[in-house]
């Protein structure tokens, strides 16, 4: 494959993945990136383009880029750190999705997908990146409130309260804390608890009352049979 | 217009004649298989037979790929903002847009704009109406202008109706015989008692989808009034339960909560409980078929119980309220506001059923021997004549997006190819089609009918 009327292969490249022809622009983006190895905006636009299609090549594209130049990384960084600008979901998902593997060994990377997908509702995804992210380090207090957050949405109460108690320790706003101390302890049908930690938090900010109100219209399960008795979840 | 044409477009009972639909495709979008697939279906068996071909699935997959499809005619189940901005992909790609909308299907006030993202006038093309109500709301609040809407009715009619209602019957008489003869109670507590957890993340997915504007205090007191709403229906419900218990500790009482719900809260509840069987199936008109009556709290499974001939009995311990008088199925049956007489009338002689359609008549349209599913095909196919005729494949080369559905997703629409062709069968059979089916899996949860021909058979 040559250079057609001295438009790079790169150049080309967009045009056809533009044009939905992903296997065309992902063999142009190959030829570009073996003989231009420096070119981060290629590799980085190939595997925006494949990845916002929803083609594999995407993380094809990825890990070959890496193994070719380590470099390549910090190119995709940027691309990673710009992705809140993209207004459609589905683009944001596919982009997240196979940029996993450029996250592998590095925290502060695979907590940036972690939160991506946190901001996705995708909280299979988060649950597992940030808890990756809190493995690998730097830890800070943001880091274990978002995974408290993502573990309560995927029923991993114990190990919300885990992240969350870590969160507390690192310093977590007291009413942040007593409010998703009140979801896990509702979840898990520990209401005398629960109640507690409600009226607490209830006197603490107006926001928060409000945020109680719509919290506390949660059925109990003592709700549901008269005369019943939570069970010990 | 040609006098076959006038046949299409034309309303009534007249039988839908033959018309030629080679080449035409059309899009099913299903959110919520046990609500709307086997209705959608009806529709299907009636386009393949005249040639075209009906892509059935998963919504989101739709989303996805309207661009690498053919244009044809996109079906929508709603018309709040998520289902507006998907219209708007599909219009983009060179489809027609049209909209039936489930969420209404049992409501009687069209719930004011909370269901309603106003785009939906300028991204969809034909607006559906189950009843006058709808179409003079579609006019009037929102702006549609009327010859962009068609008085229908809802297919999910059809199915409690005859010939199509044969098609419960097979799966009915199984759970009769697996379960000997119990009462059936459908639960609508979705606000209260949410699939994910509790009334906050119920609240953030509200304001998510702007069914909720927390800045607006109107809005958020409906957001308040709802759960307390449902707050008193689950107490009458655990009242009625406890009363049948009592007198009658040998009837079995089935609970069957809404997909909306927590099914783990009701386990927990009756864990100990043998007369109480908690179950997660989305048959559920097989279900109340099969019930001795069903029980329900402002349920819309109540008026579609209604409408199959069973016994129905609405526990509305708040008559008066905004949220009971929304609920069409708290207009028909037996309607009780105390769980006492509630249960004293379930355990004593059984009342005498009769169908009076007085009551939702202006809400749902249906006559004698009229299909709605006919009215909706009716049209569709006149708006297919809009697009440019084309016999060219259904979808352009590369390959579709795959859809990854979440959990939550797959509860409400999964379903396997051997499962769609047994509810094509038994839906052709109960409505006389003689005409074959070929169902081709596309994705997980997407497939495409066509009518099957002389080669594949």
């Amino acid at each position: 494959m040559d250079r057609v009327n001295q438009k790079s292969w790169h150049d080309q490249a967009v045009a056809a993945a533009r044009a939905g022809d992903n296997q065309k622009a992902f063999e142009l983006l190959r030829h570009e990136i073996v003989f231009n190895p420096a070119s981060q905006a290629a590799t980085c636009d190939g595997f925006t383009l494949c990845a916002r299609s929803g083609s594999w090549h995407a993380s094809k594209l990825a890990v070959w880029a890496i193994r070719l130049n380590p470099l390549f990384v910090s190119g995709w960084r940027n691309m990673l750190s710009g992705l809140d600008k993209n207004k459609v979901a589905a683009q944001r998902r596919a982009i997240a999705r196979h940029a996993v593997p450029l996250t592998i060994g590095n925290g502060p990377d695979t907590r940036r997908i972690g939160e991506v997908f946190m901001g996705l509702g995708d909280f299979s995804r988060a649950a597992r990146m940030l808890s990756w992210a809190a493995f690998l380090g730097p830890v800070d207090v943001t880091l274990w409130f978002a995974l408290a957050q993502s573990r309560f949405q995927i029923k991993d109460h114990l190990g919300a309260l885990v992240a969350l108690d870590k969160a507390r320790d690192a310093g977590l706003p007291r009413e942040q804390e007593l409010f998703w101390r009140a979801r896990l302890l509702l979840a898990t049908c520990h209401y005398d608890e629960a109640d507690a930690v409600i009226d607490q938090a209830r006197q603490t900010s107006d926001v928060l009352a409000a945020r109680c109100r719509i919290l506390m219209h949660t059925a109990r399960i003592s709700d549901f049979k008269t005369g019943s008795k939570p069970p010990s979840r | 217009m040609t006098k076959e044409a006038e046949t299409e477009t034309g309303g009534g009972s007249t039988p839908l004649p033959k018309f030629d639909l080679a080449g035409r495709a059309f899009y099913f979008l299903v959110e919520d298989a046990g609500r709307e697939l086997n209705a959608r279906l009806l529709m299907a068996i009636q386009l393949s037979t005249r040639g075209a071909e009906v892509w059935i699935g998963q919504q989101l997959w739709f989303a996805r790929n309207f661009a690498a499809l053919k244009p044809g005619i996109a079906l929508f189940k709603g018309m709040n903002m998520p289902q507006v901005a998907n219209m708007r992909a599909a219009r983009l790609a060179g489809h027609r847009t049209v909209v039936i909308d489930e969420e209404l299907f049992g409501l009687v006030d069209n719930s004011g704009k909370r269901l309603h993202d106003n785009r939906v006038v300028r991204h969809c093309d034909l607006f559906l109406a189950q009843g006058n109500n709808q179409k003079n709301f579609l006019e009037r609040d929102i702006g549609v202008s009327s010859d962009r809407i068609a008085v229908t009715g809802n297919p999910r009619v059809d199915l409690l109706r005859a010939p199509a209602d044969a098609a419960i019957e097979n799966v009915s008489r199984t759970l009769r015989e697996t379960m000997g003869a119990f009462i059936l109670v459908n639960t609508n507590f979705g606000a209260i008692n949410p699939h994910d957890q509790d009334s906050y993340n119920y609240f953030r997915r509200c304001v998510s989808i702007q069914a909720v504007d927390p800045t607006d205090p109107i809005s958020m007191r409906k957001f308040h009034d709802l759960c307390e709403f449902e707050a008193r229906n689950l107490e009458a419900i655990a009242h009625f339960i406890a009363e049948i218990q009592d007198r009658a500790p040998d009837r079995k009482i089935v609970v069957r909560p809404h997909p909306a719900e927590n099914p783990d809260s009701w386990r927990d509840a009756y864990a100990d409980d043998d007369q109480v069987v908690i179950v997660e199936d989305n048959r559920h008109l097989a279900w109340i078929r099969a019930a001795d009556a069903l029980v329900h709290t402002s349920c819309t499974t109540g008026l579609e119980g209604y409408l199959l001939g069973a016994r129905v009995i609405g526990l509305t311990p708040d008559p008066e309220s905004e949220w009971s008088q929304k609920y069409l199925s708290n207009k028909v049956g037996e309607i009780h506001t105390e769980p006492k007489s509630a249960a004293r009338a379930l355990v004593g002689q059984r009342n005498a059923w009769s169908f009076e359609t007085d009551a939702i008549r202006d809400h749902l349209h249906f006559q004698p021997g009229e299909l709605a599913s006919d009215n909706v095909v009716r049209a569709l196919i006149g708006l297919s004549r809009t697009l440019p005729s084309t016999r060219e494949a259904s979808h352009r080369e590369p390959s579709f997006q795959s859809f990854r559905a979440s959990q939550r997703q797959l509860d409400q629409m999964s379903v396997t190819e051997p499962d769609l062709s047994r509810r094509l069968a038994a839906l052709s059979e109960a409505l006389g089609e003689r005409q074959g089916n070929r169902i081709e899996t596309i994705d997980a949860n997407v497939f495409r009918i066509s009518a099957t021909t002389g080669s594949d058979t």
